[in-house]
């Protein structure tokens, strides 16, 4: 049984269709790479696995981990191990992100029949995920993304992520907008997650990203379906020649 | 369900204390330089509250959150008159509007000539939870005074789709979702204590 299995996905949105007989498959433990042209239906994939209601799949499936996806409610869908790290996140006005994550987390427990986590072991977790990433104290207490930098809300993204400890981690562009500093300790919060038990779906404008995280596949998508695969060497032909071939 | 009542909260000596709720206009005139402080939980019927500035220094902060359900119709006026200079004022109100409810809120703030160094400020938000509910804002300012400073704003409407979507991707059902952003926006302006009764409210009605 493959980790997701994508089949066929036509997807469209408000009658305009984005995806059009899109497949792939993940294996556990693998580390897969998008990259794409501007418009092609990245994040809408992304967004599609997380179960955005703004998109309506008119064929295809995908399951994951033998369970149909497409099926679940998208926290359903996140309880079972799905986190989307969002190229451009929402606001949560007044939600605090401490409130907001414990929230989370123990909505997960609950799904899977665990008791809420207790406040010294969620405040150790919170602190080591934390710091890990460089979000601070202050950035906990603030609001869910709101008056965040570009930068902050992809390292908080990131945080949200290496908090929750998902099994399937959908990162579309965190790598865009971050100085060299802050690119390295992205990767590095992304590549402490990195176990055998765990899949990744990244999707990335630049080759700089793989210098830190080593995919196993990348995948060229083109006006909504994967036109050519291979290795990481892919990502250097792609940004010396462009796409204009693959279209 | 218990019956919610509208409470009313007025500050004396650095404490809020509950009064019986204002029913029909309610003069209050406002001397030296006290500050009138006053948060009502508005669940059903009217609210008209007229406060009058009377000396320099004097202040009122009034701040109104309403819960409206069923075919309830609420109207609210909250009517300022800076009556001398260098006063200030400040109308907050945070309100749910669902079911067939109709709200109407009605803020004034009057400054005439001599009010000078006046500062007036007025915020309305509501969202609205169902596709009937109702809510109208209608802002009066009647400025005369031209070394004053005064702000107004209103916003209403439903619930950011995205902000729901974005919570249950991290595995928030739907439910809590709400509860979670409509807390958030209604509960800085009112005292822990009586959070337990919008709770009520969105329990019995959400
Ligand atoms: N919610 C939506 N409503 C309307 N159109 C949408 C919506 N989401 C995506 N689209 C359209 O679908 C197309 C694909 O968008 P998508 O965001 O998936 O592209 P992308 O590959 O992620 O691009 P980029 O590299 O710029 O992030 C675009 O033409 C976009 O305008
Ligand atoms: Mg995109």
């Amino acid at each position: 049984m493959a980790f997701l299995e994508i089949k066929d996905l036509c997807v469209s949105v408000e009658n305009k269709s984005i995806l059009n007989g899109f497949s792939l498959t993940i294996n556990t433990g693998e580390v897969h790479v998008i990259m794409g042209p501007n418009g092609s239906g990245k994040s809408t994939l992304a967004n599609v696995l997380a179960g955005h209601p703004a998109y309506q799949v008119t064929q295809g499936s995908i399951y994951f981990k033998g369970k149909d996806l497409l099926q679940m409610s998208p926290d359903e869908r996140a309880n079972n191990g799905v986190f989307l790290a969002f190229q451009h996140p929402t606001e949560l006005p007044g939600v605090s992100t401490a409130l907001f994550l414990k929230t989370a987390l123990n909505a997960k427990r609950k799904y899977l029949g665990e008791k809420p986590i207790d406040a010294v072991q969620y405040m150790k977790r919170l602190k080591t995920r934390s710091q890990a990433l460089n979000v601070t104290d202050e950035m906990l207490k603030r609001p869910v993304n709101v008056g965040f930098s570009g930068g902050e809300k992809k390292k908080t993204e990131t945080f949200q992520m290496a908090f929750l400890e998902p099994d399937f981690c959908i990162l579309d562009e965190m790598d865009s907008g971050l100085d060299v500093d802050a690119l390295k300790v992205v990767s590095d919060g992304i590549n402490v997650l990195r176990e055998p038990h765990r899949s990744f779906l990244m999707i990335t404008h630049f080759q700089r990203l793989l210098t830190y995280i080593e995919p196993d596949y990348i995948h060229i998508m083109v006006n909504g379906k994967i036109v050519k695969s291979g290795d990481k060497t892919l990502a250097a032909y792609v940004e010396d020649k462009g796409y204009e071939e693959f279209k | 369900m218990k019956n919610l009542n509208n409470i009313c909260l007025i500050k004396k000596n650095g404490h809020f204390e509950t009064v019986p709720y204002p029913r029909n206009e309610t003069v209050i005139n406002v001397s030296g330089s006290d500050s009138f402080d006053c948060i009502c939980l508005h669940f059903s019927g009217d609210l008209n509250l007229k406060i009058n500035l009377l000396d320099k220094k004097a202040s009122c902060k009034v701040h109104c959150v309403y819960l409206a359900a069923r075919n309830e119709q609420l109207n609210l006026t909250i009517d300022v008159t800076h009556a001398a200079p260098d006063t200030h004022s400040e109308q907050l109100i945070r309100g749910l509007a669902t079911d067939s409810s109709v709200v109407s809120f009605n803020g004034v703030i009057r400054m005439p000539y001599n009010s000078q160094k006046c500062i007036g400020n007025q915020n309305h938000r509501a969202i609205l939870l169902s596709e009937k509910a109702r809510v109208q804002a209608i802002p009066e300012l009647e400025i005369f005074a031209d070394d004053v400073q005064c702000s107004h704003g209103s916003a209403i409407g439903p619930l950011d789709k995205n902000q729901i979507f974005y919570m249950q991707s991290r595995g928030i059902d739907k439910k809590t979702a709400y509860h979670l952003l409509l807390n958030a926006f209604i509960a800085d302006l009112i005292p822990e204590e009586y959070q337990v009764l919008t709770t009520d409210w969105m329990n019995t009605y959400l």
